[in-house]
């Protein structure tokens, strides 16, 4: 289990955490990029992982809880 | 611990990422990474960007430290050029001697097209690596008079930066418009605009003969005879991959390592990522080289995922990229060779837009200008496969 956050400042919107992981990041109502899920489990952690690896200016954070 | 070797033959963005999605991918194996430079692996962009204007130091770009690559349990050698490949021994050579490898990924990128003119030893500049950008922007602090040669991405952004800290910029460029393979040419009249409108002396058209100056670089005389004077010169002319060191290996190589549709480069266990690979685009059929970041990195992702039993279908890549440039923040995925072009949002003239790129069917490429969320909305509705004729609706919501 791990908590999903997004640095504001640093993310460019390029969108590629929403395709590479639908279930955690997406768009809100206001049509703005939004972490829809805080705390992930397996395989959306992998995902999370990975978008996070593709990040283009490193502004996805996962921090293991517990 | 597994006893299966994976060799990285190259110490950039691809050779990191490959590391990392194998460990992720819980590979057990050994990694070694062979890194010509001799600094820890680093990004390239904020080179061009805020290593230039001074806003990071170019020490602060780096990937990670020794500590987390000995985490992640990865040998990295700086300071090591691979110089052969025998695949049929399954070695790579280097001076320190043959490294063996059951799987190999060459990830060796690209270096800037050498500048074609006779240069005096000072005041003339190519920017791919850490140390070039700390010279240019020790150069930069004490020459008011720049020219570019090249007004592509990088020469752009070279441009950019210097006109950030006020200096006097000349891009000469030898197209008519520059940009117009990558974005077409009503979009690339947005870009010439743009330096123009932020103080850049775009000269388009017309080629650098020569470069005056005996010790160091005082003018250059452009083809229309014209003379410009230069304390500082940058060449962006393009790059070409790091492939000498394949010669004799028997792998193709024809403007970087061809590999098929798996980014597998011949043998089943060599691989290729980033700048140095060229592969076939499913979906376009064109034969290409990335040389962009996400092109990059989606590459090593397929790679490690080929490498760790996963990834059956050919590689697909979203081809985003990004550039900033006088304050403005672009960033394009898909297509842009596509024969129908519409402006979504804003205006092209204007401080922001949003460009969709159509092959008559469906939505293929996108551009925009400032419009982060309109991008994002965009892109998705690209991704989802949004028929050309319903593009607006999608986007505009
Ligand atoms: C100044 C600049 C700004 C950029 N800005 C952007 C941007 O804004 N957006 C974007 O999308 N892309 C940008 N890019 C492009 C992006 O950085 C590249 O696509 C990316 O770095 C490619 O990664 P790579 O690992 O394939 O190659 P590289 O990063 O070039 O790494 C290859 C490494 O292998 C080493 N090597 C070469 N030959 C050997 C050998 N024989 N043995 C051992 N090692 C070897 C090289 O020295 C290098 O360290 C920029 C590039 C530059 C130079
Ligand atoms: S991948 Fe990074 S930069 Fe892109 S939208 Fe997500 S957090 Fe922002």
């Amino acid at each position: 289990m791990a908590d999903v956050t997004i640095d504001w400042d640093r993310c460019i919107h390029s969108g590629m955490c929403t395709t590479i992981a639908g279930n955690v990041f997406g768009m809100g109502p206001d049509a703005r990029l939004v972490v829809l899920h805080h705390t992930v489990t397996g395989a959306d952690l992998d995902s999370v992982h990975d978008a996070a690896a593709c990040c283009p200016v490193d502004a996805i954070g996962v921090a293991a809880e517990g | 611990m597994g006893t299966r070797r994976v060799v990285v033959a190259g110490g950039g963005l691809a050779a990191v990422r490959v590391t990392e999605f194998l460990r992720r991918r819980g590979f057990d194996g050994s990694v070694v990474v062979l890194g010509d430079e001799p600094h820890l692996p680093y990004d390239r962009p904020p080179l061009s960007k805020e290593v230039l204007t001074g806003k990071v130091g170019p020490q602060n770009v780096t990937f990670k430290d020794e500590l987390a690559f000995a985490e992640l349990d990865v040998e990295l050698r700086t300071g090591c050029a691979v110089l052969g490949l025998d695949p049929g021994r399954g070695v790579v050579e280097t001076a320190a001697g043959p490294v063996p490898y059951d799987d190999l990924v060459v990830c060796t990128g690209a270096r800037p097209r050498p500048v074609p003119w006779n240069a005096p030893p000072e005041g003339v500049f190519v920017l791919r690596t850490v140390d070039d950008a700390a010279a240019i922007r020790a150069e930069l602090e004490r020459c008011p008079t720049v020219v570019v040669a090249g007004a592509g991405f990088v020469g752009a952004e070279v441009a950019s930066s210097a006109r950030a800290l006020g200096l006097d910029v000349t891009v000469v460029e030898v197209q008519p418009t520059p940009l117009v393979r990558a974005v077409g040419p009503q979009v690339a009249a947005a870009f010439v605009s743009m330096h123009r409108d932020n103080g850049t002396d775009l000269r388009c058209g017309v080629g650098i003969a020569e470069i005056l100056g005996r010790g160091r670089v005082e003018a250059v005389r452009l083809t229309d005879g014209s003379v410009r004077p230069c304390d500082l010169l940058v060449a962006g002319l393009g790059v070409v991959p790091n492939v000498e060191w394949l010669a004799g290996s028997g792998l193709r190589v024809d403007d970087g390592l061809v590999c098929d549709g798996q980014l597998c480069a011949g043998p089943s266990n060599v691989h290729a990522a980033g700048d140095v690979a060229r592969w076939t685009d499913p979906r376009t059929g064109r034969s290409a080289r990335g040389q962009q970041w996400m092109v990059a990195v989606e590459q090593a992702r397929h790679v490690a995922n080929r490498l760790t039993g996963g990834a059956p279908g050919p590689f697909t890549s979203g081809r985003y990229f990004w550039t900033h440039q006088y304050g403005h923040h672009f960033q394009f995925a898909g297509d842009a060779c596509a024969p129908d072009v519409r402006v979504l949002c804003g205006a092209l003239e204007a401080g922001e837009f949003v460009v969709g790129y159509g092959d008559g069917r469906r939505l293929v490429g996108v551009l925009a200008k400032n419009r982060s969320a309109a991008f994002v909305r965009a892109k998705t509705a690209m991704d989802r496969g949004v028929a050309w004729d319903e593009v607006d609706g999608a986007v505009l919501g």
